[in-house]
């Protein structure tokens, strides 16, 4: 709302400069946005919240800074205007809940060569109101000042009565702004015997509108009711001052005054022959004023700070309300309050509270702390938070990113052509029209982007929901952990040989991840298969049979098609799977030396290393403390199809010292068993 | 006697001028090893008289003694300049780069929130999460928003074709948290919040942390107090702070906080648009029919919620004019963040 200053400081005149008016209004939640100043007025703009619906009119601004300031503000007069005709229009209300009072007028040969008064003109112009014709601009004027939105027909437009219904079938109409619409069925319009002329408190039809021409008018002022208002311009794509404040709600106590004022302003710039008013009501459907009880104890229970009693009282008194004390006999005061139509927002006893310690001051109330006990929250040391996850790849070198979660469904189907997404109803645009499945479509945008700007060794990860569908279309939501690893493994530096990232690289920070968590058993890495990946370098992650994860080098194929420069690594897995750990057990190391005794095997080429692990951990036993693997070598002297696996067994006796005749032993049923199981020879 | 001290000069001379331990082990053995001179010459003893040979033997071994000393300080001084010039050699330059590989960081909002529920959470507050996808029901009804309310057109808000929605606010988590839990409720709630709205100074996805404290005897003037302290603690200054009345359907009363602007200090700057004060948070006191949608009793309870915008907090805080940035992910800007 955005308003002359000269013309409220018409009916409200408060001892203030403009900007303690403005700072006076901000701080009573009647934000105002700007203060123009221009050569002899001051424009003032208000960023109304929807629940002031009565503000968004000069009176209703006036009311508020009069009650702020304990001031009186000038109350308009305004007189029936005497019927000089007998002329009426018949109106007939279809549906009396969204229409519960419909006030009409005939005016009869209006001058057709008026124009609008200068002063109308510039205040219509202060709030942003183009002038059209006198007769529109008068009724904008009473709605500027009283809050009333008003229509006025070409009375020869119209056929026999006014009608307000829904619409039929397809029905269509021109707007006034041009727009031709097929009107939805729920859409309440203004009719006549046979055609809409308007959609009801939105925008009237061009064809009944008020022309240069015109000499014989119809006007309008109704109530809308705001819950059947709501969203119904948006339907349309408009936004009308209209409708602006047919949904935030119009004083249903207004339309007749607003009537008389627009009538007498009409007659007086246009001249022209008023006929009576009719006046259709159905109380029924009327918005009924609360009758509410406020408790005293309430009101301080719930701020906080002891309001004086009389200054309820007194402020309740300056917005109008009726009050009436009904304090059970002994306790702490009860009132029954019954607020004025025009403050139909207020309906409830927090509404009430509110509204106290709003024209109080909120600043006037005391900053305290509350008193919320001393208890301990209880955090599970078994508990691992997605913030140390995060922290731990941050010490890896990675850096967190935070992308839409809605992504292309292109690079969707690129990378899960057999998957399906939840799309949504109205995306921004058809880059972020789906949910996305994973958080690789946002990882590599992400690389490709930085790529785009030559940054070429990126390590980034992200954590976030993602959104999957179920065979029978229901919704997981689950919280993921992901990756992605391109370029050289180090910056260049001095020194270090210079080698690109590899799938082991990468795998080793998911390892790191596992192990500090301190879960006791590793990981299980299988070779799988997935679109997005390298056939010969993609791995499904278990742990104890259940898959958490998938670590894959991206396929070439995508790698083309979405312009990036590989080799690309990306991983993905459950942060459910990582948010648990096992609180340690203390256990004594053995006092007793470690031997080590190294073995090198030729296997088939295809042979998983895990297998020969599981091999020798099973038939070691326990006195195998550890076992890693130190070499992996295939080429010269060993023949093509096989290769050569070097492992570092550590032995160690719990209790006693190991003898070389015992380990030798047990290194001997090793091979031999290697040799049965997977045809290994001992390489020298 | 003549000769033998010309033999010790001689000694003398030798030790002084070996260069290394090798030399000078050579001159020990020409002087006293078993065909040494000086060994030699304890062998002629034998053809002396008793009393000459135990004149003669006492100088000899005094010259032995002497030559012995001489070549012990000779081979510290060697052993020494060996140790230094080792030294030298492993000499490296200190000013050249170390190697390895540096930390990433954390995103600016993910630092911004871990730090808003950090400081929540040593008042008690606990961090609670709630889904992104959300129903209408814990978006809006439960919130007090009816279909017919204009505060849902302001919501501009992402369906999916089964009703559901992308949650415009964190608020829903209230409701989640109440369902859940019995008062006295703490729950501190970050997360992702979605809106149909995209330009300068919006995104379609943003980042919110959402606040509910319910009990007993909780009231507008904790809801002030408390967050308050929580400003001037997210500042590190003892900010200012006005609240202004406004509106939002789950609250009653429902306000907006101003801080006092933390680049001018509220004398007014471009990033306050003159005013001296930024608008940092919504807040109120839990409306009743809120608390009975979440199963508490309101005339028991009462309670406040607040929730801010983390990417407006992270503006401020990290200096960033720029919403979009955010979401870019420029490696060169999320390097920025490294040590933060």
């Amino acid at each position: 709302m955005k308003f002359s200053e000269k013309w409220l400081r018409e009916w409200v005149d408060p001892a203030l400069t403009t900007q303690q008016l403005a700072d006076q209004l901000t701080m009573a939640g009647l934000e105002v946005d700007s203060v123009n100043v221009e050569d002899n007025d001051t424009l003032i703009e208000i960023d109304l919240t929807p629940n002031r619906g009565d503000c968004i009119s000069i009176l209703g601004i006036a009311r508020e800074i009069a009650v702020l300031n304990q001031i009186s503000f000038s109350q308009l007069k305004i007189e029936p205007v005497t019927p000089k005709i007998q002329d009426t229009l018949k109106v007939e209300i279809q549906v009396p809940e969204a229409c519960p009072r419909y006030v009409g007028r005939v005016i009869r040969n209006i001058k057709t060569n008026a124009s609008t008064p200068s002063m109308i003109q510039r205040r219509l112009e202060a709030s942003d109101i183009r002038c059209v014709h006198p007769v529109v601009d008068i009724l904008n004027y009473v709605m500027l000042e009283l809050g009333q939105p008003m229509h006025a027909f070409d009375l020869d437009t119209l056929q026999d009565a006014i009608i307000v219904r829904h619409a039929k079938g397809a029905e269509k109409i021109k707007l006034l702004d041009e727009q031709d619409v097929t009107l939805r069925a729920d859409t309440l319009v203004i009719a006549d015997r046979q055609n809409p002329h308007a959609i009801a408190g939105i925008m009237g039809g061009k064809d009944s509108s008020v022309k240069l021409e015109t000499q014989h008018l119809f006007l309008e002022s109704a109530l809308f009711t705001a819950e059947l208002m709501a969203g119904k311009a948006r339907q349309y794509g408009l936004h009308t001052d209209s409708s602006y404040r047919f949904e935030r709600g119009v004083d249903p106590d207004l339309q007749l005054r607003a009537m008389e004022r627009a009538t007498r302003l009409i007659c007086e710039y246009c001249g022209g022959e008023p006929g009576p008013v009719v006046e259709m009501v159905n109380e029924t459907y009327l918005p009924k004023q609360a009758h509410i009880t406020l408790r005293y104890a309430r009101l301080l229970k719930v701020i906080g700070e002891p309001i004086p009693q009389k200054t309820v009282v007194e402020i309740l008194e300056r917005l109008e309300c009726k009050l009436s004390e009904v304090s059970p006999k002994g306790e702490m005061p009860v009132w029954e309050v019954l607020p004025k139509t025009f403050r139909y927002d207020l309906t409830s006893e927090i509404d009430l509270i509110e509204e106290i310690v709003r024209v109080v001051g909120y600043n006037n109330i005391p900053d305290k702390l509350p008193h919320i006990g001393a208890q301990f929250a209880g955090q599970s040391e078994t508990q691992v938070t997605t913030s140390r996850l995060k922290r731990a790849l941050v010490d890896m070198g990675y850096q967190e990113i935070i992308t839409y979660s809605f992504v292309d469904s292109t690079l969707h189907r690129e990378l899960y052509p057999n998957k399906s997404a939840l799309a949504l109803l109205n995306p921004i645009s058809a880059e972020m029209g789906e949910m996305r499945l994973s958080l690789w479509p946002g990882l590599l945008s992400t690389v490709k982007y930085n790529q785009n700007r030559q940054q070429q060794r990126l390590k980034f990860f992200e954590t976030g929901l993602c959104f999957t569908l179920g065979n029978d279309e229901a919704l997981f939501q689950e919280s993921m952990l992901g990756g992605v690893v391109s370029g050289e493994f180090l910056d260049e530096q001095w020194g270090s040989p210079k080698r690109t990232t590899d799938f082991f690289d990468v795998k080793h920070h998911i390892e790191s991840l596992w192990g500090m968590i301190g879960q006791t058993g590793p990981l299980h890495f299988a070779p799988f298969e997935h679109t997005a990946c390298h056939p010969g370098q993609c791995a499904e992650i278990s742990y104890q049979g259940k898959v958490i994860g998938l670590l894959g080098k991206l396929h070439p194929r995508l790698e083309k098609a979405l312009e990036l420069d590989g080799p690309i690594y990306l991983f993905e897995l459950k942060v459910e799977a990582l948010t648990q750990k096992p609180i340690p057990v203390f256990a004594r190391p053995s006092k007793f030396p470690e031997i080590r005794r190294d073995i090198a095997v030729i296997v088939d080429l295809g042979l998983h290393s895990d297998n020969l692990v599981t091999f020798v951990r099973n038939t070691a036993g326990e006195l195998l403390r550890d076992l890693r693997i130190f070499d992996v070598y295939t080429g010269k002297g060993i023949d093509s199809g096989r290769k050569s696996i070097a492992m570092g067994l550590i032995l160690q006796h719990p209790s006693r010292t190991l003898v070389d005749k015992e380990v030798d032993e047990l290194v001997h049923t090793v091979i031999t068993g290697l040799k049965k199981e997977f045809g290994a020879e001992l390489r020298d | 006697m003549e000769e033998l001290l010309k033999l010790v000069a001689g000694a003398e001379q030798a030790i002084q001028s070996a260069e290394d331990i090798a030399s000078l082990d050579k001159v020990r053995v020409e002087f006293l090893g078993k065909k040494g001179h000086l060994t030699e010459r304890l062998k002629t003893l034998k053809d002396l008289s008793p009393d000459e040979r135990k004149e003669v033997g006492k100088v000899i071994n005094e010259a032995k003694e002497q030559i012995q000393e001489k070549l012990a300080a000779r081979k510290e001084i060697l052993e020494q300049q060996g140790i230094l010039q080792q030294l030298a050699k492993e000499q490296v330059d200190v000013t050249l780069p170390g190697r390895g590989q540096q930390c990433g960081a954390l995103h600016p909002i993910t630092i911004t929130m871990e730090r808003v529920c950090n400081l929540f959470s040593q008042m008690g507050f606990l961090v609670e999460e709630g889904p992104e996808v959300e129903s209408e029901y814990y978006n809006f009804e439960a919130l007090n928003i009816p279909s017919h309310h204009p505060a849902r057109a302001m919501h501009d808000t992402f369906y999916f074709p089964n009703g559901t929605l992308l949650r415009t606010h964190t608020s829903p988590v209230q409701i989640r948290a109440m369902e859940k839990r019995t008062p006295p409720l703490k729950v501190i709630a970050p997360g992702r919040v979605y809106r149909c709205d995209s330009d300068v100074t919006h995104t379609p996805m943003f980042h919110q942390v959402e606040g509910l404290l319910v009990d007993e005897n909780i009231t507008f003037a904790d809801l002030k107090g408390i967050l308050s302290a929580f400003l001037s603690a997210f500042f590190e200054t003892k900010v200012s702070t006005r609240f202004r009345p406004s509106y939002f359907p789950f609250t009653e009363p429902s306000a907006e906080v101003d801080v006092t602007c933390v680049k001018c200090q509220g004398k007014g700057c471009r990033i306050c648009k003159q005013s001296g004060w930024l608008e940092v948070l919504g807040c109120g006191m839990v409306h009743p029919r809120v608390l009975e949608y979440g199963g508490i009793d309101p005339e028991r309870y009462t309670g406040f919620a607040f929730g801010m915008g983390v990417e407006r907090f992270a503006m401020l805080r990290y200096e960033v004019d720029d919403l979009r940035v955010f979401f870019e992910n420029d490696l060169r800007i999320l390097k920025q963040f490294n040590g933060v």
